[in-house]
């Protein structure tokens, strides 16, 4: 009987998965594997791949002692690091305005996704624009206080990534108050009356109620945003193409300018490669730490 | 007099991040409004002095109809695809007591780590071999397979949520897996599955390197292509690509806004926890 | 209601099969050949006249249909370097030099040697030498392109002064307009290669305008004391202040450069010959009245000349995938030359490669223009064209660098050879 109903349960198991795993192994699976045999290979980009030489690991030794590649992974982990404190804590709040019982919370919760609603090609010329040293708008604000203000926000390389990750934090914040505000409807309203009832404040309601029912989505969040930090590509390629020499450079930019515009596929599969080590370690890492936490 | 404090705290906080992530979509309609010359001119925040129209007019003298078509084709198809196959490979994984549950997870998931370029030529030459290029089917499936990733995440995740007494009851009552799966799970899970739509419609409808190499005929192509023809070569209409972009995004506003209700009503299903 | 939802989206996909189906009509006649032709002119000056072009050869040659598809620069580098075999477009444009040999090398151009000659000695020389390798023909110009330094007529006349010929002219020019609160150059270098454009000319002007290509054959190192010293000229003229301000951060494309020229903040610009079709567009007005065109001057003491010009060209190229690669060379052939579409280019502003582009007679910029490129005593195709990809690259972050301050000109020359170095 119990045998039986294990060979059903996994049959109707593999049923379940197998339109997914289907597509997703087709296309994902299988473009892995072809990046890591890519990687092994001194490959342009141009003709078959079988034509060019075998080099084994030689991408890889010497993708480890490229400067502008490890500079470009401390990039990226300074983007997670900025990326979790501040859009999980924005989106946090965001999400608790809409939740809330005020009045007028439809029309914000109407407008604060704009960020993420229009294009990134539409986010990225209007905040070079606003970067811009003579006509930007921050300049011009800050023109107010002191005249003659050029701060170059985009060719300043110590500023640079801070302002594309300004940005960056801007786009995708609401983002994740959608998703916190999803988490939210999960807490039913009777735990909150039964807090009120025993006078918590407002303070106490968030973090012994909702910070912590929130557990689960805010761990789904932060996985969200670590790999989202480590493969982001597009406001810095749009906003300095990974400049001023290279101090905003993350990997996967880094990676296409090596695929598409240096003639470098091989070298640029390896990058991509390390990139997908390398967040599959840390996701690891992460989830074994948040489990860690759950047993505490 | 602490009541009105708390307002006062409250709009003005909601107040401030209004404006922060709601200016730039006000200034993207004034902008629309301009001529280049007059953004040229030097008039660049301001209000344009003259209505112009001529960038509505350029934008429906384009193909955009066309565009938006194959947009909402593809989208359409491919979010509804990814969310089916995606809910239900996520039930198998939160729900059916598998042990190999926490690696497939994991399988998934490093679909969420690739960077977007990586996989360009290895779909390309698959893409080449079914013999889907410059089809919307071979845009379809690539798009299906980028969204399931973070589907089966975040479902899987909201699913792992949901009390099993539930589920429980239902076997008792001899409810076969699919039956919990489509009567019970989905039901429940429409705050999930509406975020999941939002994000999926979101990269889908924006896409465009794929949607560029994979596609070739003017006809078939969707609507960031389009946008891209207000771009000019070592030049931008600027007021131009607003206008376009903006179009463009007002499906994907009234998508959101539709699903948004959906979260908010999932609010009443919430009252299983607790 | 997530049955609601799903009803509503299959009914939008249902709505869109109804438009799709109205929109399906196809040709009518099968064609005898087919022709796909990809080419990067988004701009409707250019778009329009290869378009009417295009038109005019299947008139002129009867069951030929050509598929145009028009794709913005950057994305069609990256399409073009995936797709593969048939899918690559039988008529594509190029930027000859070191861009198209990658693709020669990978033996995906079909060689045109026999078929150009018919319409060689129609076409700007210089331009069609930039698509020969190993004495074979790999492509044919369509437009010429070149650098110019632009000046606003107004401003020099207001200050009195005449367009400079030495580099000390130039620097008193400068200075003149320096004291009077004008930016003497409007520059917008975030996409590095505006910038690189002055790094190279000083170089050309310094050491002669053979200087890259002795470089790139190792005859002379890019620690040259001519790099070097190019360097320090140009971290100079930032010094005293000849460009704007953080420079760096300001983006061509948008009209970072442009808008301060247009509203006569800065008073003169090094920019592509493109320019001259975007502000005929975007400013009619001033391109009547105040835009001048004039030569970068030469440096006294140097090698090179005032009229060494740095240019390259716009190209077509024949796919060695084509089925039909005699009726691809010939299409390649009438758009190197036919005369109407020239005259449609000239009329938005753009130059044509043909020898017999015609002069239009109401743009004196125009005409001064084509003449510089007539006129030019050596012709340097654009540096990021020449050379290989990744020290191109280099190239540019280094000048770049040089432009913010951030590298000496000894650490930028050393840094090129380097890379030159590693890719030997």
């Amino acid at each position: 009987m119990e045998k039986k109903r294990s060979a059903s349960v996994h049959l109707t198991a593999l049923l379940f998965i197998l339109p997914a795993f289907l597509v997703y192994t087709l296309y994902t699976a299988s473009s892995i594997f072809r990046t890591f045999q890519f990687s092994l290979h001194d490959w342009s980009g141009f003709g078959p791949v079988a034509n060019s030489a075998n080099i084994g690991f030689a991408n890889y030794v010497k993708l480890f002692a490229d400067e502008r590649f490890l500079h470009a992974i401390k990039n990226n982990f300074l983007l997670v690091v900025v990326s979790i404190v501040f859009q999980l804590s924005t989106g946090m709040i965001l999400a608790l305005i809409i939740n809330s019982k005020n009045r007028g919370t439809k029309f914000f919760r109407t407008i604060y996704p704009m960020p993420l609603l229009l294009s990134t090609v539409a986010t990225g010329i209007l905040w070079l624009l606003m970067f811009n040293p003579y006509t930007g708008l921050f300049n011009g604000l800050l023109r107010i206080i002191s005249p003659d203000v050029r701060l170059s926000w985009l060719g300043s390389e110590q500023v640079v990534l801070f302002a594309v990750m300004f940005v960056i934090c801007w786009q995708y914040s609401p983002q994740y108050m959608i998703l916190l505000r999803a988490g939210m409807t999960n807490i039913s309203a009777e735990v909150y009356e039964a807090a009120v009832i025993d006078g918590a404040n407002k303070w106490q309601q968030f973090w012994k109620i909702t910070f912590p029912l929130l557990s689960g989505t805010l761990k789904t969040s932060a996985v969200l945003s670590i790999v989202g930090s480590l493969k982001y590509f597009d406001l810095i390629w749009i906003m300095t193409g990974g400049g001023p020499n290279g101090y905003s450079e993350l990997m996967a930019t880094y990676m296409y300018r090596k695929a598409f515009t240096e003639d470098q596929m091989g070298y640029a599969s390896s990058v991509a490669s390390s990139m997908i080590v390398i967040s599959l370690v840390v996701i690891i890492i992460v989830q074994f730490m948040l489990k860690q936490k759950d047993n505490q | 007099m602490k009541k009105l404090m708390d307002k006062v705290g409250f709009y003005g906080v909601a107040g401030l991040y209004l404006v922060l992530f709601g200016f730039p979509f006000v200034i993207t309609i004034v902008m629309s409004f301009k001529s280049q010359m007059e953004f040229l001119g030097g008039n660049f925040w301001g209000f344009p002095s003259t209505l112009f129209f001529g960038n509505f007019a350029r934008v429906f003298a384009s193909n955009f109809p066309r565009y938006f078509a194959n947009s909402v084709f593809v989208t359409a198809l491919s979010v509804t695809i990814s969310i089916l196959a995606g809910s239900l490979a996520s039930y198998a994984i939160a729900r059916l007591k598998l042990k190999y549950a926490p690696y497939l997870l994991l399988f998934f998931m490093v679909g969420m780590m690739i960077p977007v370029h990586t996989t360009l030529v290895p779909i390309y030459q698959l893409t080449k071999a079914f013999g889907l290029i410059d089809s919307h089917w071979g845009l379809i499936l690539p798009f299906v397979n980028f969204s399931l990733p973070i589907a089966i995440y975040i479902m899987t995740s909201f699913f792992r949520e949901i009390s099993i007494s539930i589920q429980e009851s239902a076997i008792i009552d001899g409810a076969s897996p699919f039956t919990i799966y489509w009567k019970i799970m989905l039901p429940l899970s429409t705050p999930a599955i509406s975020t999941v739509a939002i994000y999926n419609f979101l990269t889908c409808w924006n896409e465009f390197i794929y949607s560029m190499t994979l596609l070739n005929t003017e006809r078939k192509k969707t609507l960031p292509l389009g946008i891209r023809e207000f771009f000019g070569s070592e030049t931008v209409n600027i007021p131009a690509v607003l206008t376009a972009i903006l179009i463009a995004s007002l499906p994907i506003i009234i998508f959101y806004i539709f699903a948004q209700e959906k979260v908010v009503n999932g609010l009443s299903a919430g009252a299983i926890k607790g | 209601m997530k049955k609601t939802m799903m009803i509503a989206l299959l009914l939008m996909v249902a709505v869109t099969f109804g438009l799709y189906a109205g929109g399906a009509a196809e040709t009518a006649a099968k064609p005898t050949t087919t022709l796909e032709l990809w080419h990067i002119q988004v701009n409707e000056t250019a778009k329009r006249p290869i378009e009417n072009a295009v038109r005019r050869f299947e008139a002129a040659n009867p069951g030929v249909k050509v598929n145009i598809s028009v794709i913005e620069a950057n994305p069609y580098k990256t399409k073009l370097k995936t797709v593969t075999g048939n899918d690559f477009p039988d008529v594509f444009h190029s930027w000859g030099g070191s861009w198209l040999e990658s693709f020669v090398d990978a033996g995906m151009v079909a060689d045109i040697t026999e078929a150009s000659k018919a319409w060689k000695d129609q076409v700007s020389e210089s331009a069609f030498a930039l698509n020969v390798y190993d004495g074979k023909v790999y492509g044919s110009p369509y437009m010429n392109s070149s650098t110019i330094m632009y000046y606003n007529k107004d401003l020099f006349k207001k200050y009195n002064l005449t367009p400079p010929k030495t580099y000390s002219e130039l620097v008193q020019v400068a200075e003149t307009f320096k004291k009077n609160g004008i930016i003497p150059f409007a520059l917008a270098n975030q996409a590095k290669w505006p910038g690189a454009q002055h790094f190279v000319l000083l170089s050309m002007r310094l050491g002669g305008p053979d200087i890259f290509k002795r470089a790139i054959d190792g005859e002379v190192k890019f620690t040259d004391e001519v790099f070097v010293k190019a360097g320090e000229m140009l971290q100079d003229m930032v010094k005293k202040g000849y460009f704007p301000e953080g420079v760096n951060g300001i983006d061509y494309n948008t009209g970072g450069s442009r808008v301060m020229f247009y509203a006569e903040q800065a008073a003169m610009i090094v920019q592509t010959s493109n320019m001259l079709s975007i502000v005929k567009t975007e400013n009619p007005a001033f391109y009547q009245n105040k835009l001048g065109v004039m030569l970068y001057p030469s440096i006294e003491g140097g090698k090179g000349k005032a009229t060494d010009l740095l240019a390259g060209e716009n190209a077509f190229s024949v796919s060695a995938y084509a089925e039909n690669k005699d009726i691809a060379a010939k299409l390649v052939g009438f758009l190197s030359t036919d005369l109407q579409l020239m005259e449609e280019y000239a009329k938005g502003g753009a130059i044509g490669a043909s020898k017999f582009a015609p002069v239009p007679a109401d743009d004196p910029l125009l005409r001064d223009a084509m003449a510089q490129i007539a006129n030019a005593t050596f012709i340097q195709n654009f540096i990021d064209q020449t050379l290989a990809p990744e020290l191109a690259n280099m190239h540019k972050d280094t000048v770049q660098a040089l432009f913010g301050g951030t590298m000496t000109a000894v650490q930028a020359a050393q840094t090129m050879q380097k890379t030159a170095d590693g890719l030997k």
